[in-house]
């Protein structure tokens, strides 16, 4: 038996390599296999970036780096944004200057490389080295997610932290509570915080995240494998749920973001964990007003009635009643209980409105537009770059296309991966809690988080780690499959707009 | 047919048989973590729950504090905490005239409202004075 900093644990080598090891497996993934579908991601992304250099930031580009700017100058943190991002925008600019927002966008091409390789790691951990290198070459040319290292948005930030938490959770559930080393609870959790530091939202996923831990290391088919009786009964299915480690996960997470919420609690006299954006979000999305941020700068967009803004979207949310403008608060940690209480006021005072505005959100949140596509139409000033109609058309045509091609592979994957138990409860949490902002608000860059994983599965079933499917998983896929396709169609007027836009 | 060669197993061959684990050594391994996190975040809430400065404290600091950026940060807590919404516009314009000049940069440059709401006062002052 091998020593651990505290305590004796079974030997940890020989869990790990039945954990660990993927059914296809000869070799484990190694750097080397990477080394080319990783400098192709990092080849397209700094064209990318240095295409996007020099354009007016757009949206919240421009208050991201204000906000940074502020912080820099000032030695404070003036935004309701998490901080992360802004923290970062500002650091390099005490060092880039003006040149911050170039800076940023190669740093975020690095950023990116550092999450393909922990993608790449999941995939490997499930489908083995073949799985691995599909992963790698996916990500590298999945262009929605390739173009966010070229704009300035927390997106590379958010994955960069993300990404190794899912990797640092699925391993965990692999390797078994037995085998897995101390340290790796508290690097799932601490991570976790990392991203929660920039976004915000990654609130909504860490309970149910905790929860899973402590189901994902009940039962343990290595354990199962490799221990005496009293070890099986432990550790397979009669076994206990895993509270201690979810518990580890839960407080490692606490104690990354404890620093910002202490500087929260000394400025607002309030608990406030992470950001005050619940508020800004319940006034726009418990409320009357439809903002879809993909059709930003689209003048017909506005025009409802168009056929080409999208007439079954219109038709879908129906006759919306008077908005509700909110109370003020002196203290702004106050102003997000409000808005939230009025919010849910008027959910109370018109649910089949609230319930057919949540349908609009769904179609938002998984329309094949993006924000690439959407910077693409902003940015078309004679001299900028992808100034050529013809360019930015064909960016934007095989943007809009990739992602429907992602989620059916990415089905098919979830239907069919061997060997793969963890990782399909773990993708299946993921993309329900990231579908659940459609109860605030829904599109194309607030799914962002279930991409990685949904390229995982891609890739698992790309690379033949597939077995026979059980008759529910079938049953489930092709459910999604015809949920997702229904949800496209009042997006096809917008997406054939942006288009017609582009060219 | 040894413990590990379970008729479900899918690997029985690649199974070492490691003996009865020590389930209470990483029970132990386990209630140490969690009480170092535990004590950690514990003793971090309660000093910080401690400390809060008060809206008095903050306007001191905003004033007075030798770090400019403790400065700042009091005058953005006082702000944030709404601290300016009911006090009359001569108040905010007095503040605004007595704090340094890097505290009064800031407020310029992120909270204009301040400025906005102190500027009554000002005009008022200004008609006094001619």
């Amino acid at each position: 038996m091998s020593q651990s900093f505290i305590g004796p644990t079974p030997d940890r080598r020989a869990l790990d390599r039945l954990a660990l090891r993927a059914e296809n497996e000869r070799r484990p993934l190694g750097a080397v296999d990477l080394i080319l579908p990783l400098g192709v991601a990092a080849v397209l992304r700094i064209a990318l970036a240095v295409a996007f250099m020099g354009t007016a930031p757009m949206g919240d580009e421009a208050s991201y780096l204000r906000l940074g700017g502020a912080w820099q100058e000032h030695g404070t943190y003036t935004g309701s944004w998490a901080p992360g991002y802004p923290w970062l925008i500002g650091t390099v600019q005490g060092m880039a200057g003006e040149q911050a927002a170039n800076a940023m966008r190669l740093i975020q091409v690095i950023l990116a490389i550092w999450t393909g390789a922990y993608l790449a790691r999941v995939a490997a951990m499930f489908g083995g080295r073949r799985a691995g290198v599909v992963a790698a070459w996916a990500y590298a040319l999945y262009l929605p997610l390739a173009a966010f290292s070229a704009m300035i948005y927390s997106e590379s930030l958010f994955l960069a932290a993300l990404v190794p938490a899912s990797y640092h959770l699925l391993r965990f559930a692999r390797e078994g509570r037995l085998a897995a080393p101390w340290w790796r609870p508290i690097l799932a959790g601490g991570f976790l915080g990392l991203a929660a530091l920039t976004r915000e939202s990654t609130v909504l996923f860490l309970f149910p995240a905790v929860l899973w831990t402590a189901f994902a290391l009940r039962g343990h088919p290595a354990e199962k494998r490799a221990g005496g009786r009293s070890f099986r009964l432990w550790a397979h299915g009669s076994g206990p749920l895993g509270l201690a480690p979810a518990a580890i996960v839960l407080l490692s997470f606490l104690c990354v973001i404890a620093p910002w919420t202490a500087r929260n609690a000394h400025m607002f006299n309030r608990l406030v964990p992470v950001g005050v954006t619940a508020g800004a979000n319940a006034k726009s999305g418990w409320n009357a007003p439809d903002i879809n941020f993909d059709l930003a700068g689209l003048p017909v967009a506005a025009d409802q009635s168009s056929p080409l803004a999208g007439q079954l979207r219109a038709r879908l949310r129906g006759e919306a009643p008077a908005p509700w403008h909110g109370r003020t608060a002196a203290n702004r940690a106050d102003q997000v209980r409000y808005n939230v209480i009025d919010g849910a006021h008027f959910i109370a005072d018109h649910p089949g409105f609230f319930l057919r505005t949540r349908l609009v959100e769904f179609a938002d949140l998984v329309s094949p537009l993006s924000f690439v596509v959407r910077q693409l139409r902003l940015v078309d000033g004679v001299g900028e770059p992808f100034s050529s109609g013809a360019s930015r058309w064909w960016l934007g045509l095989l943007t809009i296309l990739s992602w429907p091609l992602l989620v059916f592979l990415a089905l098919w994957g979830w239907a069919t991966a061997r060997d793969a138990h963890p990782l399909r409860t773990f993708a299946t949490m993921t993309v329900l809690c990231t579908s659940s902002v459609i109860f605030i608000s829904g599109f194309s860059r607030l799914r962002i988080p279930m991409v990685p994983l949904l390229i995982v599965l891609a890739a698992i079933a790309l690379s033949g780690s597939r077995e026979r499917p059980s008759v529910q998983r079938r049953a489930v896929a092709s459910l999604a499959a015809v949920v997702v396709v229904l949800a496209w169609l009042p997006s096809l007027g917008p997406a054939g707009l942006s288009l017609s836009e582009l060219w | 047919m040894s413990e590990t060669d379970a008729p479900d197993d899918p690997r029985p061959d690649e199974a070492p048989d490691l003996g009865a684990p020590d389930l209470g050594a990483v029970r132990r391994r386990e209630r140490r973590v969690l009480t170092i996190l535990g004590v950690l975040l514990a003793v971090g809430a309660l000093v910080v729950w401690l400390t809060i400065p008060s809206d008095e404290t903050l306007l001191e600091r905003a004033y007075h504090h030798e770090d400019p950026e403790t400065r700042v940060e009091a005058a953005q807590a006082l702000v944030v905490r709404g601290y300016w919404m009911d006090r009359s516009p001569e108040e905010i314009l007095a503040f605004l005239e007595g704090v340094p000049e890097n505290v009064r940069v800031f407020l310029r440059d992120a909270h204009p409202a301040l400025a906005r709401a102190a500027r009554p006062a000002r005009v008022r002052r200004e008609a006094a004075q001619k």
